[in-house]
């Protein structure tokens, strides 16, 4: 087969894996070698669906003896079938990045023989990149769940960021859809990858030139929407993977249908891209906004409302700490209003210091007032002319982009009171499989 | 500062010519009006001062952005010079001229509108490089990697650490089309030339598979359900699609030496 072949099979069949990002080493060039990383990734290219392309992300092989439902590559599934060999691929990822193509490589594959032997191969690759080529990009590896534990610290010792996919937010999904693999099997590893950076960490204060474990740490992803489990459910799941595995991102991946089976969706559901973009949103309050997963979503209504971001309707429900003074607000409440990101927070800090600061002064440093309006004072003021009511602070505080994920449905809907979330529960589920 | 009458300076174009600007104005005790280069000279109604350049003067005040303001206002200095908006010389000054009164404190001032318009297009000729340091393409033509960019700004001087330091052990050359100059580099060696017309090798059949095999990986990587081009283009806006491998209308057929053209700068 030619190798132009393989590589269309080989990307097509690792597509679905989401992380596409390079960021968290930081590695300079060097004489006589190739390559470098910084600290907050490059993106190198854009796909027609809008995602980042940064890494050359393929499979070792798409041949698997396992039989995942929710996968493409999955054994019973009939589907032309590649490998590459270890060299072929290190010669191509180098081809590729002297052509600033990409920042470097995302291994994957599927079960070829046996996990070890899958392992084995990647570990070939890698070092043929690390050594012979004194290869300095990015790699990110996953470790095979099942794989010997030595393997995976080989691999781990050569890559940037290692990841095993958690796949689905719940043990009882997991046993229904990837009989051959267990919780076990996935967090064993994941607990290996997080000793093995902690140990290479706690080296490198010590001795100067201790050998790296995964500098750029490690990461997962979850399927979302192929299994039953409430949006509160799954953000508790990362919450708790951040803490307890010291995980740097955790990724979802709405579903998108690849075979019927009575287990899964039918084929005709989209794959529920607005649900995704919430998680994402509240991902992100969860690592860099201080809020709690509890905090964003309550028992009692445990998906998150397909019209508000996650942050607007907290703020909502939580009017008694608003408005607040943009002047002597502690920064950590800047944060929680609505339209101000870690940017314009830090910005409003910086500028305050320097003078005291109202609203046209807010514009000029670049905040958007638009949503935060109804959150701050300014000297004490409201925005000169604006009128609050709770119909205008509702509708001011949906997003146009974000109707649009949800396919021009979006006139239809009544502005009025928030109809209490049954809207992502009731958005066609779909989904996607990956390791 | 007493104000006496208004001159329009005119400079040499280089950020040493700047600050010999600055230099003038300041032990004259008097505020330029207009600066221009000589290289895009204008008409004024005001009395033209040439200022000769003086790299001693222009070192004193260089040293003097670092001790008497910040090192953060100096880069600003630095990199406000490589942008490409009209007026970029007087918006300088204005900020120097506040940053001596204030100190450290002047690149915290975002709601002063000199301070601010600054801070702008330090911030959009900065995302300018980012965004290049992604979508530049090198293609290989006899042994010598390279590739052509059309940036807004003078981003060379920006591209140049990153691009020596990863490819370091490369002999590569980046042509920016839009300011008729060239990074060159060789192991160990970098510069920036003036370009104005650069005669390529052809492609060699090696060259134009990998750019086909890439092409092929950028179709097969994305997912036909999750389709945006609207999100893509607001990523990757289209006025950098000309020189992305994977992107570009293909090479013609046939044509074998391809040639860039562009004005000096
Ligand atoms: S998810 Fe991985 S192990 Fe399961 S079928 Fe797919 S390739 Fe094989």
């Amino acid at each position: 087969m030619e190798l132009s072949e393989k590589l269309r099979i080989l990307a097509d069949s690792a597509k679905y894996d989401v992380a596409c990002t390079s960021s968290g080493s930081s590695r300079a060039g060097a004489p006589g070698a190739l390559g470098s990383c910084t600290p907050a990734g490059i993106c190198h290219s854009f796909s027609a669906d809008g995602r980042c392309i940064s890494l050359l992300k393929v499979l070792m092989t798409n041949c698997c003896v396992y039989d995942c439902k929710y996968c493409v590559n999955r054994r019973s599934n009939d589907l032309p079938r590649a490998a590459f060999t270890p060299r072929e691929l290190a010669d191509l990822t180098i081809q590729f990045y002297r052509r600033n193509y990409i920042e470097g490589l995302f291994l994957s594959s599927g079960i070829l023989k046996s996990p070890d032997y899958t392992c084995e191969r990647m570990i070939e690759t890698l070092s043929i990149l690390r050594h012979e080529y004194q290869f300095r990009g990015y790699i990110h590896s996953k470790a095979i769940p099942g794989a010997d534990s030595r393997l995976i610290a080989a691999l781990g010792a050569l890559a940037d960021r290692m990841s095993v996919n958690i796949e689905l937010p719940s043990r009882e999904s997991l046993a229904l859809l990837c009989p051959d693999k267990s919780k076990t099997d996935i967090l064993k590893p994941m607990a290996q990858i997080q000793s093995g950076i902690r140990q290479s960490s706690s080296d490198l204060v010590k001795y100067r030139h201790a050998p790296q474990f995964a500098p750029a740490g490690q990461s997962t992803q979850m399927i979302i929407g192929a299994t039953p489990e409430t949006d509160r459910r799954i953000l508790t799941l990362s919450q708790s993977l951040y803490r307890k595995f010291g995980l740097k991102r955790v990724f979802f991946s709405a579903y998108i249908p690849v075979q019927s089976d009575s287990l899964l969706p039918s084929l005709d559901t989209k794959p529920p891209l607005l649900r995704e973009h919430r998680l994402y949103q509240a991902d992100w309050l969860l690592r860099f906004y201080g809020f709690e997963a509890e905090e964003l979503l309550e028992e009692d209504s445990p998906d998150f409302d397909p019209l508000l971001d996650p942050k607007c309707c907290w703020a909502l429900r939580h009017m008694e700490f608003f408005p607040i003074e943009v002047n002597t607000a502690p920064y950590e409440m800047l944060l929680r209003v609505p339209g101000v990101g870690v940017k314009s927070a830090l910005r409003i800090a910086a500028a305050r210091r320097a003078g005291s600061l109202d609203f046209d002064a807010l514009k000029k440093i670049g905040v958007v007032l638009k949503r935060a309006q109804y959150f701050l004072l300014c000297r004490g003021k409201t925005v000169p002319g604006l009128r609050i009511t709770p119909a205008g602070a509702y509708r001011a505080m949906i997003s146009q982009k974000d109707l649009s994920l949800l396919g021009g449905g979006g006139e239809q809907l009544s502005l009025y009171p928030a109809p209490a979330l049954t809207g992502a529960a009731a958005l066609p589920w779909g989904k996607e499989w990956v390791h | 500062m007493i104000e006496k009458d208004s001159w329009a300076y005119e400079y040499d174009g280089s950020l040493d010519g700047l600050l010999c600007c600055v230099f003038e104005g300041f032990s004259r005790r008097e505020r330029p009006v207009q600066i221009f280069s000589h290289q895009a000279p204008q008409m004024t109604l005001y009395p033209v001062r040439q200022i000769a350049t003086d790299p001693e003067r222009a070192g004193r005040v260089w040293r003097s952005l670092d001790q008497k303001i910040s090192p953060l206002a100096r880069d600003w200095v630095e990199q406000g010079f490589l942008c490409d908006f009209d007026g970029k010389e007087l918006l300088i000054y204005r900020f120097l001229e506040l940053g001596y009164q204030k100190g450290p404190a002047v690149t915290n001032m975002l709601g002063n509108p000199v301070v601010n318009q600054l801070f702008s297009q330090v911030r959009a000729i900065g995302n300018e490089a980012h965004l290049l340091k992604g979508f530049l393409r090198f293609e290989e033509r006899s042994g010598v990697l390279i590739a052509r960019i059309e940036p807004k700004g003078f981003v060379l001087p920006l591209l140049a650490p990153h691009f020596s330091s990863r490819f370091s052990g490369e002999a590569f050359l980046i042509h920016d089309l839009a300011h008729g100059a060239a990074l060159l580099h060789r192991p160990g060696a970098w510069g920036i030339v003036p370009v104005e017309h650069l005669e390529l090798a052809p492609l060699t059949s090696e060259e134009k598979e990998f750019q086909r095999m890439w092409k092929g990986y950028y179709d097969a990587i994305a997912i036909r359900e999750r389709e945006n081009h609207r999100c893509r283009l607001c990523h990757m806006p289209r006025r950098y699609w000309a020189h992305i491998t994977e992107v570009s209308a293909p090479e013609p057929e046939g044509r074998p030496a391809l040639s860039s053209r562009a004005s000096a700068g």
